[in-house]
This record gives C-alpha cells, sequence and structure tokens, in this order.
C-alpha cells in the first residue's frame, strides 16, 4: 500500500473512533453501558443491527463467492425479512414489556434462573468463540495479501475494538456504527463504479450483464427441491427463516442493538429497516463479485488469487507453476476470442461457456497442486479474489479506504459481541449474585467483563491458525449452539404449560443431542439448528407431562 | 400487541409496514427470476 493508502486508512478509522467516543460521551452508569440511550432513533438501530451481521467476513468472501457461483448466495437472506416481521410481531412486544436488557432475563420470568443462566452459558461459549475467529480471518487474509504480520494485525484489530467498547459501552457500539456503515456504503458504491470504469472501451455494461447472464453467473433463484443443493428459495426461506429468528431472536449480540432502552416502536421500526435493505444490500455486494468476474473475461485474471500461497509452491514446484499458467494463458486467449465473436453474434454462446469450463477446470486443476504441495494449505482462493481485484486495479487512495471497509467491518461486528458479551456477564451471572452492589460497582464490573472478553476473543483467535478453514469453522460454531436457544425460546413463546425444569432439561438435551451428532454422526452442519431446536420443542412438552400430568376434570364435568 | 392492529398515538399501522417488508422480498425474488431468465 502506498503512503496515500496508509493515510486514508489511518484517517478513517480514527475519525470512526473519535466520532463514536465523542458522540457516547458521559457514560457514567450502568443503564447507559448496556444500553444505547432512549434518544436513540430507529435508523441507527437499524443500520446498528445491519453492521453487527455484517462481518469483514462478508466483505471478503461474498465477492468471491459471486465470482464463482453467481448470485445463488442471496437465496440464504430471504428468511430474513420474515424472521423481522415475526420477531417484531412477537418477541419485541414481551422483552419491551419485561423491560430487560438481555434476552435471557426474559427466560428467568417465564421458567426458573437455572434455564436463564444455562442459556446464557451457552451464548457466552459460542460468541466468545465466534468472535476470535472473527478478528482473526480477516487479520488472516489482510496478513496474507499486504505482507502484515499475522499476529500484530490481530492484536491491533483487536486493542482498538477493545479500547472504545470499553470506554463508551453499548452507546459508543452503536454510535460508531453508523459510521463504519457510511464508510462502508460509500467504499462499496465506489468499488462498483469502478469495476464498471474497468470495462474496456466499446464493451458497454449491458453487454457486461448480458455476458455475465450468459455463463450462469446471474441465476439468484434456484427453485428445486433438491436437497443437496445448499442455496435454493426452499432452503433460504424455510432454512433461512430458522437461522435468523434464532440470531436475530436469542443471540445477545443482536437483541442488545434493537432493545436501546428506546420506544417500542423505534426498536420495531429498526427491524424492519434491516428486513427491507438486508436482502438488496447483500444482492449488491454479489453483483460487484459479478463485475469483478465480468472485468477477469476482458482482461487477464492470476491463475491463482492468493498470490503468497502460489509463490510457496512455485519454489517447491517452478515447472508445475509455469506450465499451469502456460495453459492459463492460452485458455484466455481462446476466450477472449470466443467472447468476440458472441459479441458479432449474440446467438453464438456456446463457445464462450466452453472456453469459461476449460478455464474453471484449470482453476480446479491449481488448487489440486496447491493441495498436494502443500498439505494443510487451503487450496480454494475465493476469500482474495475481491482483494486481490482491488490491489491490482484500484487507484491509490481507494485501496486504503477498501480496507477500511474491510477493517470497519471487523471492528463493528466484533464490538457489538464484546458489548453483548460484557453485558450478559454482569446481568444474567454478576447481578444476580449481587444484587446490592452499587452501580458503580456494577459499571465497573461490567467494563471489566467486556475487557476480559476482549482478550480472551483476540487470544484464541490467536490459537485459530490450528483450524483447517476458519469461515466453516465460524459456522460450525454457530450452528452448534443456535438450536438449542431458539428451541428455549419458542417454548417460552408458545408451549404455554411447560414449566422451568421440563425447558431446562429439554435445553440440556438438545444441546447434548447437537454434540453428540457433531461428534459421532453424519449430519451436514447446516442441520444442527433444525435438530436441537427440534429436540426442545419435542421433549419440553413430553417431559412436563411426565413430571407434572395434568390434573383430571373435577367428577361433576366429567360426561 | 397483535399484527395489523391499528397504532396508538399516530404510531404507524404496522400490519402495514409487515405486508411492506414481505411485499419487497416477493419483489425481489421475482426481479431475480425474471433478469435470469432475460439474460439465460
Amino acid at each position: 500500500m502506498s503512503t496515500l493508502d496508509w493515510l486514508v486508512l489511518v484517517l478513517t478509522l480514527l475519525g470512526i473512533v473519535a466520532f463514536g467516543t465523542w458522540r457516547s460521551r458521559g457514560v457514567h452508569t450502568t443503564e447507559s453501558f448496556l444500553r444505547a440511550g432512549k434518544d436513540i432513533r430507529w435508523w441507527t438501530i437499524g443500520l446498528s443491527v445491519i453492521a453487527t451481521q455484517a462481518s469483514a467476513i462478508t466483505f471478503l468472501s461474498v465477492p468471491g463467492q459471486a465470482y464463482q457461483d453467481g448470485l445463488g448466495f442471496v437465496q440464504f437472506y430471504f428468511g430474513l425479512p420474515i424472521a423481522m416481521v415475526l420477531l417484531s410481531a412477537i418477541a419485541l412486544p414481551v422483552y419491551h414489556r419485561l423491560r430487560v436488557y438481555t434476552a435471557y432475563e426474559y427466560l428467568e420470568q417465564r421458567f426458573d434462573r437455572r434455564t436463564r443462566q444455562f442459556t446464557a452459558l451457552i451464548f457466552l461459549v459460542s460468541r466468545g468463540l465466534a468472535s476470535g475467529l472473527a478478528i482473526y480471518a480477516p487479520a488472516l487474509v489482510l496478513s496474507a495479501v499486504l505482507g502484515w504480520p499475522v499476529l500484530w494485525t490481530n492484536w491491533a484489530l483487536g486493542a482498538v475494538t477493545i479500547a472504545y467498547t470499553v470506554a463508551g459501552g453499548s452507546r459508543a457500539v452503536s454510535r460508531t456504527q453508523t459510521a463504519q456503515m457510511a464508510v462502508i456504503f460509500v467504499g462499496l458504491l465506489l468499488a462498483f463504479g469502478m469495476a464498471v470504469s474497468l470495462l474496456p472501451s466499446g464493451f458497454s455494461f449491458g453487454q457486461g450483464v448480458a455476458l455475465a447472464g450468459a455463463l450462469g453467473k446471474l441465476q439468484g433463484v434456484e427453485p428445486s427441491l433438491r436437497l443437496d443443493t445448499r442455496y435454493t428459495l426452499w432452503s433460504g426461506l424455510l432454512g433461512g427463516l430458522f437461522v435468523q429468528l434464532s440470531y436475530f431472536g436469542t443471540d445477545q449480540s443482536q437483541v442488545q442493538r434493537y432493545l436501546a432502552g428506546g420506544p417500542l416502536a423505534e426498536s420495531r421500526r429498526g427491524l424492519l429497516m434491516n428486513g427491507l435493505l438486508k436482502v438488496p444490500m447483500q444482492l449488491f455486494i454479489l453483483f460487484i463479485g459479478v463485475m469483478v468476474f465480468i472485468v477477469y473475461q476482458l482482461t487477464p485474471p492470476p491463475l491463482f488469487f492468493n498470490r503468497a500461497e502460489l509463490e510457496l509452491v512455485r519454489a517447491s514446484h517452478p515447472a508445475e507453476v509455469a506450465a499451469l499458467e502456460t495453459t492459463h494463458a492460452r485458455l484466455f486467449a481462446e476466450k477472449r476470442q470466443a467472447i468476440d465473436a458472441w459479441l458479432a453474434n449474440p446467438g453464438e454462446v456456446s463457445a464462450v461457456r466452453d472456453a469459461e469450463a476449460r478455464v474453471q477446470e484449470l482453476r480446479k486443476e491449481t488448487g489440486e497442486l496447491v493441495a498436494r504441495a502443500r498439505p494443510g494449505a487451503d487450496p480454494k482462493d475465493a476469500d482474495f479474489i475481491f482483494l486481490r481485484f482491488v490491489l491490482d486495479h484500484f487507484p491509490r487512495g481507494l485501496i486504503g479506504l477498501l480496507v477500511a471497509v474491510i477493517l470497519s467491518a471487523a471492528m463493528s461486528a466484533n464490538s457489538a459481541a464484546l458489548s453483548s458479551l460484557g453485558a450478559t456477564t454482569v446481568v444474567d451471572f454478576y447481578r444476580p449474585r449481587h444484587p446490592d452492589a452499587s452501580d458503580a460497582t456494577t459499571l465497573a464490573v461490567a467494563r471489566w467483563a467486556t475487557g476480559a472478553w476482549g482478550v480472551v476473543a483476540v487470544s484464541f483467535g490467536t490459537f485459530a491458525s490450528l483450524l483447517d478453514n476458519l469461515i466453516q469453522a465460524v459456522n460450525v460454531i454457530g450452528s452448534l449452539f443456535y438450536g438449542p436457544m431458539l428451541g428455549v425460546f419458542l417454548v417460552g413463546f408458545f408451549l404455554v404449560r411447560v414449566g422451568g425444569r421440563a425447558a431446562f432439561w429439554a435445553t440440556v438435551a438438545g444441546q447434548i443431542a447437537v454434540l453428540a451428532a457433531a461428534r459421532f454422526g453424519t449430519l451436514g452442519f447446516l442441520w444442527y439448528t433444525v435438530l436441537g431446536c427440534a429436540v426442545v420443542v419435542g421433549l419440553a412438552p413430553l417431559l412436563q407431562r411426565i413430571w407434572s400430568p395434568p390434573s383430571p376434570l373435577p367428577t361433576g364435568e366429567s360426561t | 400487541m397483535r399484527v395489523g392492529e391499528p397504532a396508538e398515538g399516530g404510531e404507524p399501522r404496522w400490519g402495514r409496514l409487515y405486508a411492506l417488508v414481505l411485499a419487497a422480498l416477493a419483489l425481489e425474488i421475482a426481479g431475480l427470476w425474471v433478469l435470469e431468465r432475460v439474460f439465460r
């Protein structure tokens, strides 16, 4: 990166942190530390909810995913607007009426303290581990591409996030997230404009879209009922609904965003804003990936987007890498000819498709060589596509801004996670044991808990290099714990006869079932949420019936 | 509060907002379906 890029990057990040810290000054009570504030408006809540879900992995991985597989990933988000409507109508009024700080407080009011604390503990473990990985994943990619030392990147990113989250609490998180989202939106718009401007003269945007369509990159809806296809219309609407309900309804990192302390109407509008904007936003990020794909149909792409990894392979297998590069250049020239012929006669698309299939086959062979030459290295390069494109084609200054977008996303998602971990530790574990503690003491404990969780998360991220695939690990961690959490909340909301004892043991059983399935079974991890939820919802009424059979009807009323 | 109940004190009618969010989703799905067929 050039000096100008560094200047843009540092000034943008410092500006965001300074803005958030200034807007959250005067946090002197536990209430103001744990809640964003009564004066927070719905658009801040909406932006904060969107920023919490959009981690750095979103901006690194999603364009690369569209480059490889087209728009299909957007279907994963189809359940989100439905989840926002259901939560606004059902869960939000309950949380507001009970004036809870954390979602788990509801469980004590509905069941008992141990059900609340067991569920809160599941959250602390899962979110603590996931946020460690969410800091480490972008640090790893940025290190590989920019040559930054991974350990320092990990700790620097973590330290800045911990500092402003401990200083300003939930209020600082929400205020900072509005500035982070502004930078993210501006960065994405500029990235899109830049990709369009990189199309060669004489080749229009419309022709680019037509080319992407001809090569199958515009398929955003897959109506098939096949269960072995990961993203379909139905898995998005049904499976996605489950995932989003559990994430937004029971994960404190989101619940804390919309239970800001203001009126119910503001929280509702914020959630519905997320429901309206999320699918178009994901579609836009995916479409940037499609634009990168179009540009690389007309200008030569790298053989392998993780350049540092390819150079390591070249050191041990120079002849094989050179041969692949020669073939790659030849295949690109053939495809370019096929595209020119297609431009002259748009009906002749099969030659372009055949040429693209040969390029994809060669990319696969390159991945196989990487796996063979360096066992343990990631043979996939999708997460590097967007960043490599930015570094190779964007002007000075704009590169710094795009790196700032990725770091802003990492900081926004993780500050919300740390704030929620601190809040849950204090509200669900410290306060019940120390009900007479002064507000100043509780505030100090909240700050210490937030900071300590930050250190735990960043330290765990340091060991994450031992895991095979980071992004898969993030998803697996979520899937292991979300099912039982969603299950106990559904039992609370809808199965009114079930009491605390049955709910607690059903939740324990649900968690054991998921861990057992993960350890001994062959079930795909996307199904863990459904399994855990089903065990809790199925078992709780059964246990309730065994332990407290319904009382027989009075004799006089029997027929 | 129930879905669609008339809100108090000048608040929006939530049922209409919910319908708007779901209608936007339906339009997006339909739009994507058409886009793919136009440029196939």
